[in-house]
């Protein structure tokens, strides 16, 4: 089980990876703040994964902040759309 | 089991000193920012990783979420200064 779920963690980090290219690559801002959107709601998955792997439940309250900030950098690029499309 | 810890430990490492070189060296300031967001989370799972929740919390708390934030409000502050829009303006530019 423990196993399976370090396996899992290792497909997730990838995926974290391959969302970076994204975020070097990306022509336009919003493609690099979702990008980075993405990886945070993998960093979520990827936390909680490991808690249960290596049983720290005190992993759990970092999960949680995770998913919270998440929203908060894209509550802030969302309010500043406008001028940072036109700044471009 | 140990060598996908191995094979994890390495993929951080990694990952952060490639995020740090990218974010110091790229001149776009906005993909500077996103750089550092993404370093910050992937910081705060080196953290959680090395058996350290509460550094890991604030990591995410402080080094990605609010600082991030600020950051983006900061360069949309000084990327375009504020134009006066009067109504009569705001008219002419839509049509």
């Amino acid at each position: 089980m423990t196993h399976t779920l370090l396996l899992l963690v290792v497909v997730l980090l990838a995926s974290m990876i391959a969302g970076l290219v994204r975020v070097v690559r990306g022509p336009t801002a919003s493609d690099r703040m979702l990008a980075a959107q993405l990886m945070g709601t993998t960093g979520v998955a990827v936390i909680l994964l490991l808690s249960e792997a290596t049983s720290r439940p005190a992993l759990l309250d970092v999960a949680l902040v995770f998913a919270l900030l998440a929203a908060v950098t894209g509550i802030a690029f969302v309010q500043r759309y406008q001028a940072m499309e036109t700044g471009e | 089991m140990n060598s996908l810890l191995w094979i994890l430990d390495i993929t951080l490492c990694g990952s952060l000193i490639w995020l740090a070189c990218q974010t110091l060296a790229t001149a776009d300031l906005f993909k500077a920012i996103v750089l550092f967001i993404m370093l910050g989370l992937v910081m705060a799972l080196a953290w959680a990783r090395l058996d350290a929740p509460d550094i890991a919390l604030a990591e995410a708390a402080i080094g990605a979420g609010l600082t991030g934030a600020l950051l983006l409000s900061t360069l949309a502050a000084i990327t375009k200064p504020p134009a006066p829009r009067t109504p009569s303006e705001k008219t002419e530019v839509d049509a």
